[in-house]
């Protein structure tokens, strides 16, 4: 049984200079005890697509169509009376059932208050612990998260830390109460490269030890490729094709993310081909093409492809992709 | 071998903590003894982690900063002590690319001011040519001429990125500091402008030093790479040699944490994943910086600061290869 599916998901924000159309008809689910990386470039409407799970959309955000389902509890706006109704249902369920890992550790801490008091907050929360009980568990966690020296570092404050610290400190939080999905949104991209093995190091370990699931969005198609065991990529708040690691790396279907792959180079290999990048930039989404969002930036765009958007080809139960060099029965390569 | 376009010896830039009532006077050493040479027409990437003083030295070079001791040349002239016109003449030569496109471009400038601004103040091309060298400039970076009128928030951040090139090869410059070009763009953007930054090299020739923290980037583009650490450069060499067969610990456990974009290899990899993290240069002792987290750490790795020495047809700062030393095949961790 999945843990978390979601159905044509649409979310919008309404700016000053018009509607932005951030994620547009997406679905994707994820398994159990998996790791499923969801790639894109920024302003691909990855980050978007877990705040609308998450129910966190700031305010001119909204979900205008989709849904979704957590354990097959559907947790869609739509399926509550009122927005006061969905927000109390999500505060049972975020921290609890589902977590997230932020991008930037310093915004995400409360500077003015102890770690200790930020870790023991979603513990008194969600589980019936007693004070006492619940600062066992911080002091547990932050072991578990590699601390050193947890019972001094737990009385400190935020800036004491190093970002890597602050990091571990997070997924620490973020582990509080053993959620069967953690969203970890590009956790190690403020981190330097070793930094960055640790922290995810660290999220294998406690994927294996907790078998919770967990969503990586990432653009690094290097740390996709060393811990993800699905993969969705995302383009013009659309997801083009899916299919699993090796699936993705070694038979890539979509043109771009063909594209993205000529885009980053081997470190370990001796031959040092060219890089073919990608010309152009991404699609306004203030204004969205009504027909595949890579168009203008595709080297085998046809007529077709500007006025209707692509349906899915099925490839094999895991890998699908979106484009209209598969639906003529031609070559897509 | 052709002589070096740009020599650094024994550089260091410290930067003075004033002691409050009741704390001391500290010194951060930013860059502490760091000797590199680029040659004319080579690529020289500058990698490390954040605080290791990469930026520092690149800022160094182009005469952003004052270095304590030690020397800068370029073509043979030491350019630490240059004042005046002299100073203004060298950086005519010597230009910077800077790491954020959002923050080096004047908002209220548009995009021909911009470009012409350094021609301005070198009075290089007679005025009424100016303008017509900024379209010829926005063509070598791939942007349009009728892009002349527009301000920077009007452009991408790949787009500013290549205006931030365009102005700097505004002064026809024999060298460029590329501090960070690409780590604020996406990962398909970045393809173009490291594409577009080798194109203007096979073009004009220009030398480049490289500093990034994207350690295949770095290989891509280098020729040669120099690996720094806490205001050390700990080792340098060719960069197929560095990463095919790195030396130094701290080498070997930074391109070990390199994630690689092939999933069956990331698989059976072997990685050694580094403890700990890079300590504080305010006042750093005086030993190898890299003691402390070094899997490898000796005795006398806490007592000294190895020397820089050759290896290989390389240079290493590492006591394991010092003194009748071992094989480097020995030593290697892989």
């Amino acid at each position: 049984m999945s843990v978390l599916r979601v159905e044509h998901l649409s979310t919008q924000f309404a700016t000053d200079q018009g509607t932005v159309q951030a994620v547009r008809d997406v679905s994707f689910s994820v398994e159990a005890g998996e790791v499923l990386g969801l790639v894109g470039e920024s302003g691909s409407g990855k980050s978007v697509t877990m705040f609308s799970i998450m129910g966190l959309l700031p305010g001119n955000g909204h979900v205008v169509d989709g849904r979704v389902f957590l354990n097959d509890e559907d947790l869609s706006v739509s399926a509550f009376g009122s927005e006061k109704e969905y927000e109390k249902k999500m505060q049972t369920i975020r921290g609890n059932q589902m977590a997230m890992i932020f991008q930037d550790p310093m915004t995400f801490l409360n500077p003015v208050l102890r770690i200790e008091t930020q870790l023991m907050e979603p513990i008194r929360n969600h589980t019936k612990l007693s004070r006492a009980e619940a600062a066992a568990r911080a002091l547990e966690l932050m072991e578990k998260v590699g601390i050193p020296s947890p019972e001094k570092r737990i009385k400190q404050y935020p800036h004491q830390f190093s970002g890597g610290m602050r990091q571990r400190i997070i997924i620490a939080m973020a582990l509080a109460c053993d959620p069967q999905l953690i969203i970890a949104d590009e956790p190690t991209t403020a981190l330097d490269v070793t930094i960055q093995a640790q922290v995810l190091e660290l999220i294998g370990q406690i994927k294996d030890s907790l078998r919770s699931s967990v969503i990586l969005i990432t653009h690094d198609l290097g740390v996709v490729a060393q811990t993800c065991d699905r993969i969705a990529i995302m383009y013009g708040g659309k997801i083009v094709e899916t299919g699993t690691a090796d699936e993705i790396f070694y038979m890539p279907n979509h043109p771009y993310t063909k594209g993205l792959l000529g885009c980053v180079t081997d470190p370990e290999s001796d031959t040092n081909e060219p890089l073919t990048p990608i010309p152009g930039s991404p699609p306004d989404l203030l204004k969205p093409p009504a027909g595949c969002p890579f168009l203008d930036r595709c080297t085998q765009a046809m007529n077709i492809c500007r006025d209707y958007m692509p349906g899915q080809t099925v490839f094999s139960p895991t890998h699908t992709s979106c484009c209209w060099l598969n639906a003529r029965g031609g070559e897509a390569g | 071998m052709t002589e070096p376009i740009l020599q650094v010896d024994n550089c260091h830039v410290w930067f003075d903590i004033k002691g409050g009532l009741f704390t001391k006077k500290q010194t951060v050493k930013a860059v502490n003894g760091v000797s590199l040479q680029v040659r004319a027409g080579e690529t020289f990437g500058l990698v490390g982690e954040s605080g290791c003083g990469k930026s520092t030295l690149g800022r160094a070079i182009v005469k952003l900063y004052r270095p304590t001791s030690g020397t800068i040349r370029y073509k043979r002239q030491d350019i630490t002590a240059l004042k005046g016109e002299q100073a203004q003449e060298y950086r005519k030569h010597v230009q910077m690319i800077f790491q954020d496109p959002y923050a080096s471009l004047d908002p209220r400038m548009t995009v021909s001011e911009i470009i012409r601004e350094p021609m301005d103040i070198h009075d290089l091309y007679p005025r009424r040519e100016r303008e017509a060298r900024v379209v010829e400039l926005l063509q070598t970076v791939g942007l349009k001429p009728d892009h002349i009128r527009r301000y920077p928030h009007e452009f991408s951040g790949g787009q500013r990125q290549r205006i931030g090139i365009a102005r700097t090869l505004a002064l026809d410059p024999e060298f460029i500091v590329c501090d960070e070009p690409i780590s604020a763009l996406d990962v398909s953007i970045q393809a173009q402008v490291i594409n577009l930054l080798e194109d203007i090299q096979k073009k004009l020739g220009i030398s480049y030093l490289f500093i990034a923290h994207d350690l295949s980037m770095v290989k891509h583009i280098s020729d040669h790479i120099g690996v720094m650490y806490l205001g050390h450069l700990v080792e340098i060499g060719p960069s197929r040699e560095l990463y095919r067969h790195p030396l130094h610990p701290y080498t070997q456990g930074l391109l070990s944490a390199v994630p690689i974009p092939d999933p069956k290899r990331a698989r059976e990899r072997h990685r050694i994943v580094l403890d700990g993290e890079i300590p504080t240069p305010i006042d750093p002792k005086p030993c190898c910086p890299f003691a402390t987290r070094c899997p490898k750490a000796m005795e006398k790795c806490f007592c000294a600061v190895p020397p820089s020495i050759q290896v290989d047809g390389r240079q290493v700062a590492c006591f394991l290869y010092q003194e009748g030393g071992r094989a480097a095949s020995e030593i290697n961790i892989k």
